[in-house]
């Protein structure tokens, strides 16, 4: 076990030295392409002066250090010493200078023969000059009439994100970054403005102006911003996909000046959180004993395994970044290469992550009239899973619901109990640790789940991903006021997992194996996506126009093979291959391919008048191909119009301390398709996996239509309004968004379930409404105090979840099951939030049966399924987040914090028909025994009704404090003796102070099944970390 | 400079359009509904798709209808591992089941896609070839096959016999009467164009035979108590001399005579099955070829069952949800039938006898020093359809039970003439007589010579102790009427294990148990629909 996390680090180490191989060739290579076209001959022959000069603060006329000054159109430039003075060599054709510095405006000064030139700096205007992106162009924010959220890499660094879409959580009103899981490398659900579908209600992912299905394959120290756009304005550009809301991405780019080679390193120790009580051995055999399930006698027992702590140990992670940025006014380019490393925190090494990338970003104005560029991304990743979200079988299930009384592992000493010992005389293979010890069998638990080490020793799977992604465009400007842009978008990935099954035998119900086998599953994404558009901008005296219009059109095919094959000839990796295998019989093969395609027009329009009052409509005609919908509904219509008013800029409003007021309003459509693939619509004659065996037992080939047809379906439309308010005041010190929005999905796009006479399957119909209402509210506080800067921020955003309607067809759609009880736990129906628990309401228990009672709702003198009703839902109220940034001098320091309240988890680890397997403290501590008259738990044992009812269900409201980091900045004097331009180390807590009341595993950790929302099935905690960071600049 | 101008020009023009054609993609691995039911492989591989879907209804773990009709029998117990594992067992078991059990649902929904089946075929097969004319009757035989099972659960049921636009999905209830009289007329329109079992190759004698069709409209008269009509059409299979009795009553369920002399109609399942759990090809995804019931009915493993792999060769990996009562190994000894007794259900001596166990020392009591008996079980043993350890596929015993079900068997075929020649206007007791004797001649007991009703009694007796654990109890109670009287105390008592009992006591049949409950989801969705009495 040990031996293998260090031939798995060496394994690392090699890899990253080859990846440094790589990227300094294509450096070389890239570095040499970007810049034959101007030209070299910058070497010591053509240098012929120096200038000198001194650089000052605008406003304080302290001189200034750190200013990076350049010769204009070359790769020459120098940086200010502490006390501002400069001094840079220039070749006789040298035009201007360039002066920049964060947090100033970049200046361009014309040399004109002199040798001294000295700058005074001044500081950057107001934020509110800041552009953002917006779909298929960029926006000044002062005038932005939607609501969009917006985070930049400065909220990226130093955090210990592994995965892009981390970034967001906690950090915008209105964004629910859900961690239903805390193994290295797992997806987050991302939800903007609630739930808006029963079924995938993720957004919709552009990086750098590509569709993208998840933002895995993204290193984020490479993501320079990430818009989220909320409203129906904002993301109507994006039409037909922007129903659950649109994330933009723009990763980061060169800058005109001095080269940059920044290396950030950060180690993260991990370990798991709170954990759930359990019973240990004397409870447990007082619990059975009472339930009447076993005769346990305490004086025998020899074990008190605490099996959920037993399967976690330390984490850690490390992640290697460089980066290189540089070019001229006239090229930039950005190469990026990183590493990163993740071990999990369940013992051995069956949970990990990996992830290298590589990325080139460059772009060149090569003719006044045409620029173009690149972005590309390459990235491998190598996952490994232990199993949970899984009642059955999962690891972490198995480690909750193990008895106490059965050990990890039998001693050497230890006489094996009367059924190991049969098993192992039957011939069964056992599974033994690295000591050769046996792991421990239970013999109370006859079904699953069994000993967690067992599942994860004979797990040899492992999934492995490469992905390249990127767009190659042209923006061709004939004409200063119109730019068109040709844009073709790439994403090509393989995804690859192999892994093979040895012979064990843990239990006569499902835990064994008696064939070794391999298995392998290729499968291979191909996208591409060719946009073009036309922009217009002009300025007629106090009317600004902008205007846009283009086409997309793109095409994802997929494709997978599996393969597997046994008897293998040895149990080892080295022997997991599909040609090592003793004969062919037991060898399969299987795949399929598929082919999506879309076409789309879009247009916007926008115009303000003076800064004052601002207009924008959008249109946007989507077509899916037949894969999707029928040909006749295959065209949707999308508009959105918004408008603002900037009413501090009237000038009958008086100065005040309001610096700044916008009122805006949006009102628009989007559609959503992301619960469509495959022909949902059409029915067809199927012949697949459709086999009889007629009186010679040879299979033959059968055909049935697979469903009933439904030529009439139609795009899923969510419709939605805002209202939003955006102020700053106090000499700009104190911002406030807010805003409220009302989104009603319409035509949403679900199973149906006809009259059962119709014969067959149903296909999808267009079944239901689905309104989110809620209210955000966002505020930052920034201030300083001589060196002492600061700032608060907060966000809060409340959330109201309504399904308003349903095809009368339906009565309700059940949702979330549990395996063993076959029945149903959250269901989507009218007047009730998406996917609500469904299940028995309790009142009490009753002193003598000790059983719960259960409220029978329609007094039929019968507890069954027709008294099951709305018993809670996960959907939290509010959720809020806030964050602190203090710096004095070189230290920094910030702290943020997340949580929510007003959802409920029910636990659903415990299985009614897993007799044996253990229970949670919760049910022992209050539960009933003869004579009480205050229990508030059943009695012993289990009512499969319980599990069902109330009982289960607990509120998952948390705070989470999401980071506490202190940083520090080295001080100018000794960077400048060091020769680097820039370094910070820093030491980080993450998600280390969880508060909740939840007896679960974790708050936040519902089921990753959309329509399983909430259900506590044995999800992987979130981890608590301690993080190490050091980040250098040159 | 001008090239700008022009690159401008062309892009504007040849990139913002795109066409229609480019979003029309080909539906992969289908054919369409028009371009399919053409040839004559076509026609059979449709007609395939109808056997597959009675494959599939039987081949399940829970959702067998012979399983839930000897649920509703006094046969068994709904066993599992403790009350509650089986909740959908338990509520037919005791006549406590609602409009949602699933059992009874399933069934409703899966006689329909059937139906559905066949209809396709009848309203896009042409009748131009020998072949396709086969492949109608067929079609009509399984039509009629799925409607029997409506009609008789559920009384009045929407007839549907073409496919169904959407705006059409919703129908009333048709009388049942009509119901009966669709079952006859596509069971009459087939039976010409079928052949004889000894016409079908070794391949077609998994397929509706003449005889086979016969029989179910004979059964089909029967259950209407058509006498004069179900003897005659009885009497055509059995002078055919198309069917005989298999000498050896303890094989007769078993592998090695499947569709041999006796078989009348099996569902296949298939040699070639594979399990998710025990076999690497799970992508091959045959998942739907299995058969698993028979494990899942097996007696309960984990340390209560344990076989011998001479003497007793039963897996002992069996879930244990068909519980034989007791009182049936009585029955037995009572009407000294030891040959169908020991070919049906072993006491737990002779289990012990046999080197095999019933019991598990780890639960064990103080009260039961030798251990108790899994949960809802008498202490004996179920042979008929259980987990035979030379019956499975695979190299892991006990998963794979690839042994058929006798949807009718001859003898069956034999009782039900002589019940109809008993019970029709004009009897003629000496034909009864004739075919109940040669029932109870191949199991060695003594020719019967009583006549009229106590022959009636008799045949009754005889059907339960040769067709125990078949699923024909269940249906047999309800047409003769005995239901409420045999069944009102079913499920009222359910052993523990220990000696000690589970008393439920709303169970029993009762006077809405006549019919099943019309599906909740049907009536959820279908405005015409109206519920059986009593739900």
């Amino acid at each position: 076990m040990r031996k293998n996390e260090k031939s798995g680090q060496t394994d690392y180490l090699i890899g990253a030295f080859r990846l440094l191989l790589i990227m300094t060739f294509t450096f070389i290579i890239a570095v040499t392409s970007v810049f034959a076209v101007p030209g070299a001959g910058l070497g010591p022959d053509s240098e012929q002066q120096r200038i000198t000069g001194k650089v000052t603060d605008g406003k304080t006329g302290e001189p200034l250090g750190g200013v990076v000054v350049q010769v204009k159109g070359t790769m020459t430039g120098e940086i200010t010493l502490g006390d501002g003075t400069y001094s840079i060599p220039v070749t006789a054709d040298a035009q201007a200078l360039l002066f920049s510095f964060i947090g100033y405006q970049p200046q361009e000064i014309a040399i004109a023969g002199r040798s001294v030139i000295d700058v005074v700096m001044a500081e950057e205007v107001t934020a509110l000059e800041e552009v953002i992106v917006i779909g298929y162009g960029t926006q000044k924010k002062s005038l932005v009439t939607g609501a969009i959220a917006s985070v930049s890499s400065d909220d990226i660094k130093n955090s210990s994100v592994t995965r892009a879409e981390q970034v967001l959580q906690g950090k915008a009103a209105g964004v629910q970054v859900i961690s239903t899981s805390g193994a290295p490398g797992a997806e987050m659900k991302v939800r903007i403005r609630g739930y808006s579908s029963n079924g995938a209600a993720d957004p919709l992912y552009i990086v750098d102006g590509i569709k993208s299905t998840n933002i895995s394959f993204l290193n984020p120290e490479d993501i320079s911003n990430i818009e989220v756009l909320k409203d129906a304005a904002s993301s109507a550009i994006y039409g037909a996909e922007g129903g659950n809301g649109v994330i933009l991405v723009t990763t980061k780019t060169g800058k005109a000046g001095v080269g940059e080679i920044s290396y950030d390193f950060q180690y993260s120790d991990q370990v798991v959180g709170k954990l759930p009580e359990m019973l240990n051995s004397e409870e447990y055999a007082t619990y059975f004993n009472e339930a009447g399930l076993f005769t346990i006698d305490p004086a025998t027992i020899t074990h008190d395994t605490d099996w959920l702590n037993s399967i976690f140990e330390h984490g850690n992670s490390a992640r290697h970044n460089l980066s290189f940025t540089g070019g001229t006014d006239k090229s930039k380019f950005l190469l990026s290469v990183s590493a990163l490393s993740q071990d999990g925190i369940v013992v051995m090494d069956k949970d990990s992550y990996k992830r290298y990338t590589f990325r080139l970003n460059a772009e060149t104005q090569i003719k006044s009239w045409l620029k173009v560029g690149t972005v590309n991304n390459y990235s491998y990743t190598q996952r490994k899973t232990v199993r949970e979200d899984n009642e059955s079988s999962g690891t972490i299930s198995a480690g909750l619901l193990m008895d106490p009384l059965t050990p990890v592992t039998y001693a050497a000493d230890e006489v094996l109990p009367p059924h190991v010992q049969t098993a192992i005389n039957g011939g069964k293979k056992l599974v033994k640790n690295a000591d050769g010890l046996y792991y421990g069998i239970s013999p109370y638990i006859t079904k699953n789940p069994s000993n967690p080490f067992v599942g994860l020793e004979i797990n040899n799977t492992a999934t492995r991903s490469w992905v390249l992604q990127g767009n190659i465009f042209a923006d061709i400007q004939p004409i200063k006021q119109i730019t068109f842009t040709s844009r073709l978008g790439y994403e090509i990935g393989n995804t690859l997992t192999d892994g093979w099954n040895p012979v064990y035998f843990y239990n006569t119900y499902q835990a064994f194996n008696d064939n070794s086998s391999i298995v392998a599953q290729e499968s291979n994404a191909n996208f591409w996506q060719w946009e073009n558009f036309v922009s217009y901008t002009n300025k007629f005296g106090l009317h600004n126009v902008t205007a846009l219009a283009g086409m997309s059109a793109e095409s994802r095919g997929y494709q997978y093979i599996n393969a597997s094959g046994g008897t293998m000839l040895a149990e080892s990796d080295e022997f997991a291959q599909l040609s090592l295998v003793s004969s062919q019989a037991l060898s399969g093969v299987a795949g399929q391919k598929t082919l999506d395609k879309k076409a789309s027009y879009f247009a916007r329009a926008s115009y303000d008048y003076a800064n004052k009052y601002m207009f924008q409509a959008t249109l946007r005609r989507d077509g899916a191909g037949t894969s999707l919908l029928p040909p006749d509904n295959r065209w949707g219509f999308f508009p959105s119009f918004s408008a603002g008013w900037l009413f501090t800029n009237e000038s009958f409003m008086p100065k005040s301390f309001l610096s700044y007021g916008k009122l805006r309003a949006s009102w628009g459509q989007n559609g959503s398709l992301s619960n469509l693939s495959n022909y949902m619509y059409n029915s067809a004659v199927n012949l697949q996996y459709l086999l009889y065996e007629l009186g010679d037992n040879v299979l033959y080939t059968a055909a049935a239509r697979n469903q009933l047809d439904n030529q009439d379906l139609t795009w899923e439309t969510s419709i939605q309004t805002d209202i939003g308010l955006d102020l700053r005041m106090l000499k700009d010190k104190l911002t406030l968004t807010m805003d409220y929005f009302y989104k009603k999905t319409t035509d949403l796009i679900t199973p149906n379930t006809p009259p059962l006479e119709a014969g067959n399957t149903a296909a999808m119909v267009n079944g239901g409404d689905i309104l989110n209402t809620g209210f955000e509210f966002m505020a930052e506080y920034k201030n300083n105090k001589g060196e002492f800067n600061y700032s608060i921020s907060g966000n809060f955003t409340t959330l109201h979840n309504e399904v308003t309607y349903l095809n009368p067809s339906i009565q309700r759609i059940l949702g979330g099951q549990s395996s063993g009880a076959a029945t149903f736990f959250t269901a989507f129906e009218k007047g009730l939030p998406v996917w609500y628990f469904r299940g028995y309401k309790t009142d009490g228990i009753n002193m003598t049966t000790g059983q719960a009672n259960f409220v029978d709702q329609n007094d039929d003198g019968l507890i069954n399924e027709n008294d099951r009703v709305f018993i809670g839902s996960s959907i939290p109220d509010f959720t809020y987040g806030a964050t602190v940034n203090l710096s004095f001098k070189g230290f920094d320091f910030n702290a943020s914090l997340q949580g929510q309240s007003g959802g409920q988890n029910m636990i659903l680890w415990m299985r009614n028909d897993l007799p044996g397997s253990n229970f949670p403290k919760f049910l022992y501590e209050g539960r009933w025994t003869p004579g009480s008259t205050d229990a508030t738990r059943p009695k012993a044992g289990f009512n499969p009704n319980t599990l069902l009812s109330d009982q289960m269900l607990f509120d998952a409201n948390f705070i989470r404090i999401k980071q506490i980091q202190l940083g520090y900045n080295l001080p100018q004097s000794l960077l400048q003796v060091i020769k680097l331009k820039f370094v910070r180390v820093y030491v980080s807590l993450e998600d280390y102070f969880t508060f909740t009341n939840y007896p679960g595993m974790d708050p936040e950790a519902g089921s990753t099944t959309n329509s399983q929302l909430g259900l506590d099935k044995g999800m992987y905690p979130i981890t608590k970390k301690a993080i190490f960071g050091i980040s250098v600049t040159l | 400079m001008k090239t700008k101008y022009f690159l401008f020009f062309v892009f504007s023009i040849v990139l913002l359009s795109a066409c229609e054609e480019f979003l029309d993609t080909k539906q992969p691995g289908v054919f369409t509904v028009d371009e399919f039911y053409k040839t004559d492989q076509q026609a059979f591989q449709a007609i395939l798709g109808c056997y597959d879907y009675i494959q599939n209804v039987w081949e399940n773990v829970e959702y067998v209808p012979q399983q839930t009709y000897t649920m509703m029998s006094d046969e068994v117990y709904a066993g599992g591992s403790l009350r509650g594992d089986a909740l959908r067992l338990e509520e037919v078991n005791e006549f406590r089941h609602s409009s949602n059990n699933s059992l009874m649902s399933d069934l409703f929904s899966q006689s329909y896609n059937g139906i559905y089946r066949s209809n396709t075929i009848l309203e896009r097969v042409t009748p131009d070839t020998d072949i396709k004319k086969l492949v109608i009757a067929e079609a009509k035989v399984m039509r009629a096959f799925w409607y029997f099972q409506l009609v008789f659960n559920w009384g009045d049921v929407p007839l549907v016999t073409k496919v169904l636009a959407p705006e059409e999905y919703a129908q009333p209830r048709t009388p049942a009467s009509q119901v009966w009289a669709q079952i006859e007329k596509d069971l009459n329109e087939a039976i010409p164009d079928l052949p004889l079992k000894s016409a079908q190759s070794k391949r077609d004698k998994a397929r509706w035979s003449k005889g086979a069709a016969q029989s179910l409209l004979g059964k089909v008269y029967l259950f209407q108590e058509k006498y004069t009509e179900a003897a005659n059409e009885f009497e055509k299979v059995i002078i055919s001399n198309e069917y005989n009795l298999y000498p050896d009553f303890s094989r007769i369920l078993r592998k090695d005579t499947e569709l041999g002399v006796e078989s009348v109609f099996e569902v296949m399942q298939p040699l070639t099955s594979y399990s998710a759990t025990n076999v690497p090809p799970t992508i091959n995804n045959v998942a739907g070829e299995r058969s698993r019931w028979q494990r899942f009915m097996g007696p309960k493993g984990g340390g209560w069952f344990v076989g011998n792999t001479t003497t007793l060769p039963i897996g002992n990996s069996g879930f244990g949800f068909w519980n034989a009562k007791l009182e049936i190994y009585q029955l037995y000894v009572d009407a000294g039938d030891p040959v169908r007794r020991a070919g049906t259900i072993l006491s737990e001596a002779e289990v012990i006898a046999k080197g095999g166990k019933l019991r598990n020392p780890l639960y064990k009591t103080p009260e039961l020093p030798q251990g108790t008996l899994a949960w809802s079980s008498d202490p004996c043993l179920r042979l008929k359809y259980t987990n035979w350890n030379d019956e499975t596929q695979g190299p892991t015993p006990n998963n794979n039970i690839s042994t058929n079900y006798r949807y009718m068997r001859f003898a069956d075929v034999l009782l039900m003439a002589a019940e109809a020649n008993n019970r029709k206007p004009s009897p003629d007791d000496t034909k009864a007589l004739q075919y109940i004797n040669r029932v109870r001649a191949r199991v060695s007991l003594p020719a019967l010579t009583v006549t009229g009703n106590e022959l009636f009694t008799a045949i009754k007796l005889e059907r339960r102790l040769e067709l125990m654990f078949e699923g024909h109890r269940y249906l047999d109670l309800i047409r003769w009427g005995d239901a409420a009287d045999v069944l009102k105390d079913c499920g009222k008592k359910i052993p523990k294990g220990d000696g000690t009992f589970l008393l439920i006591p709303d169970a029993g049949f009762k006077e809405r148990n006549w019919l099943w409950p019309i599906p909740e989801v049907e009536m959820n969705v279908n405005p015409f629909m109206t519920q059986n009495p009593g739900f």
